[in-house]
């Protein structure tokens, strides 16, 4: 089964104890990556399965994965992912709403409070290939096309999240 | 297929009799043609769709203005005589068409009028869906129309992608399994992002298999599209425009693409519409000049067939506030180098609307994608829409 777009973003801020306390730029992703919630196309709701995942809505999910995994500094990963994403939806919100949005983005952000680093030692600590392997049953719902068998435990939480498996669940 | 549609044209009685002569020398001449996989492809020769999402107001768009109803269902909607881009006796183009009036005088432009289907459903979402699928009003189908048609005759492998959709998530008739289909803005930022996409293949799982075929499509277009042609001819500014601009960006790439779709929203004017669909008349015709204009310079112009579409038309009697509701028959545009102008259909029968004070329709819509499938790529048509439907014959042989 492949997540939903909200099973894809909200999975990620728990999987890896990400706390927003302002959820709306999450929100806004949600629906740029096909489901805009509590607004379903129409009574029947989202078509879902296989059909979450299209060239459009993939790339999407990479480039957050991407901006949120590759930055030190979480402020400036928010706000590219939503710069990336506004682009892609192809209609741009006005110049003052996408000025607000970037502000109440930025605010969230800098409050947004985690650590790829921590989380991942704190997982793999001292256990070597098996911390590996528990790291990727916790993150992917089926077996790593590539694990990495080297590296910072961040790295291979990289590879786990860039991973096909990862939108599967 | 252009000599026997040649024939047809004239009238030759004989067509019938001719045709199987001229389907033999087809093959002869496609035998001694270089068994080159891109010399054999329908698909050299693109289709851009442009989707008006919301419903263009038809009345508006090419105006009734010798029928005495239409002033006296719009009393204030109804656009100036004096406004309007005189057609012929019956028929004008709304002012802001203006850049439409060179193709129109080049004989370039097709208007089809009288577009519809039977049991017209007047919501968007499920309209769109009839006319993204070509479906029967109450039939149900998965796969776009452009999908179907793909899946029936695929382009080459070589080709970057089957269809393109710009500017939009939504797929529309590309929309189906199976179909190399990309969705983008931008080209540059599709190549930046395309870099975090790995192409595989053979996973048991058939999710997994779903996901790492759209990775592998991607990455294939990612290694054909590039941004390198400078345009002589500058873009318009504005939303649709850029879609536009990476249209045209798409097709100097010279990646090898059969569709490509458009979108220009914002048409549901139920309310002040007058202002609005100016702007978004505007907006239309100025992109089909600045496309026209790039395909010209890429000397694409005769190998490409632009049309609009849309779910349904606005419903003649203007409501209460200045705007108009979902309708029914609507009117669409056809042009490119080789689509002969004129007018097709039937003009809109305000004399004779239905009890909620709709149009009746003339022409099925899957008429026009009959002129797509069989008289522009040279397909079985039939097929593709589960049923025949009478080309309208705007293409030129």
């Amino acid at each position: 089964m492949v997540k939903s777009p909200v099973e894809f973003v909200v999975g990620t801020l728990k999987q890896f104890e990400i706390q927003a306390p302002n959820l709306r730029p999450f929100v806004l992703a949600s629906a740029l990556l096909g489901q805009n919630v509590f607004t379903p196309p129409n009574v029947k709701g989202w078509p879902g399965g296989e059909a979450w995942i299209n060239a459009a809505t993939l790339l999407g999910r990479k480039q957050f994965i991407d901006r949120l995994f590759k930055n030190d500094d979480p402020m400036e990963t928010t706000m590219n992912v939503l710069d990336e994403m506004a682009d892609r939806s192809g209609t741009p919100p006005p110049p003052g709403r996408a000025q607000r949005q970037q502000r109440n983005a930025e605010r969230a952000m800098a409050a947004l409070n985690w650590n790829l680093e921590r989380w991942s030692s704190a997982l793999q600590q001292g256990r070597g290939t098996a911390g590996a392997a528990s790291m990727a049953k916790l993150v992917l719902a089926v077996a790593p096309r590539n694990l990495p068998t080297s590296g910072k435990p961040s790295d291979l939480a990289r590879a786990l999240v860039a991973d096909p498996g990862y939108h599967l669940k | 297929m252009n000599r026997r549609r040649f024939l047809t044209g004239v009238g030759t009685a004989t067509v019938a009799v001719t045709l199987p002569l001229f389907g033999r020398r087809d093959g002869v001449s496609w035998a001694q043609a270089p068994r080159h996989a891109l010399a054999a492809t329908p698909y050299q020769k693109l289709l851009i769709l442009i989707e008006l999402k919301g419903a263009n107001d038809g009345l508006n768009t090419v105006v009734p203005y010798a029928d005495p109803r239409y002033a006296s269902l719009r009393p204030r909607l109804a656009l100036e005589r004096a406004s309007l881009l005189t057609l012929t006796e019956q028929a004008a183009l709304h002012p802001s068409l203006k850049p439409l009036m060179a193709l129109w005088d080049n004989k370039q432009l097709a208007i089809i009028q009288g577009l519809g289907y039977p049991s017209p459903n007047l919501s968007h979402f499920r309209s769109i869906k009839i006319w993204d699928t070509a479906s029967k009003s109450d039939e149900y189908l998965d796969a776009g129309w452009l999908a179907r048609t793909f899946a029936q005759t695929p382009a080459p492998a070589a080709f970057a992608a089957e269809g393109v959709v710009v500017g939009s998530n939504d797929m529309g008739p590309l929309s189906g399994q199976g179909t190399r289909t990309l969705a983008l803005a931008d080209t540059a930022q599709f190549l930046r992002s395309a870099k975090l996409a790995q192409a595989g293949k053979d996973e048991r799982n058939s999710a997994l298999r779903h996901i790492l075929s759209v990775e592998t499509v991607v990455v294939h277009a990612a290694s054909k599209l590039n941004t390198n042609y400078q345009f002589k001819n500058e873009f318009p500014r504005g939303t649709f425009a850029g879609q536009v601009r990476t249209a045209a960006q798409l097709v100097a790439s010279k990646a090898g693409i059969a569709a490509i779709r458009l979108t220009l929203g914002g048409f549901d004017t139920h309310a002040n519409q007058l202002g609005t669909h100016a702007n978004l008349l505007r907006e239309l015709a100025e992109g089909i000049d600045a496309l026209t204009s790039a395909l010209v310079e890429l000397n694409r112009w005769d190998s490409t067939l632009v049309m609009t579409y849309c779910e349904f038309g606005r419903r003649p009697k203007e409501n209460q506030s200045n705007g108009t509701d979902h309708g029914t028959a609507n009117v669409q545009f056809a042009t490119g180098g080789r689509v002969r102008g004129g007018m097709y259909g039937e003009a809109p029968r305000l004399g004779s609307l239905d009890g909620n004070g709709n149009l009746a329709f003339a022409v099925d819509f899957r008429s026009t994608y009959s002129t797509v499938i069989s008289q522009w790529w040279e397909q079985d048509a039939a097929r593709v829409l589960n049923g025949r439907f009478e080309p309208v014959e705007f293409l030129r042989a």
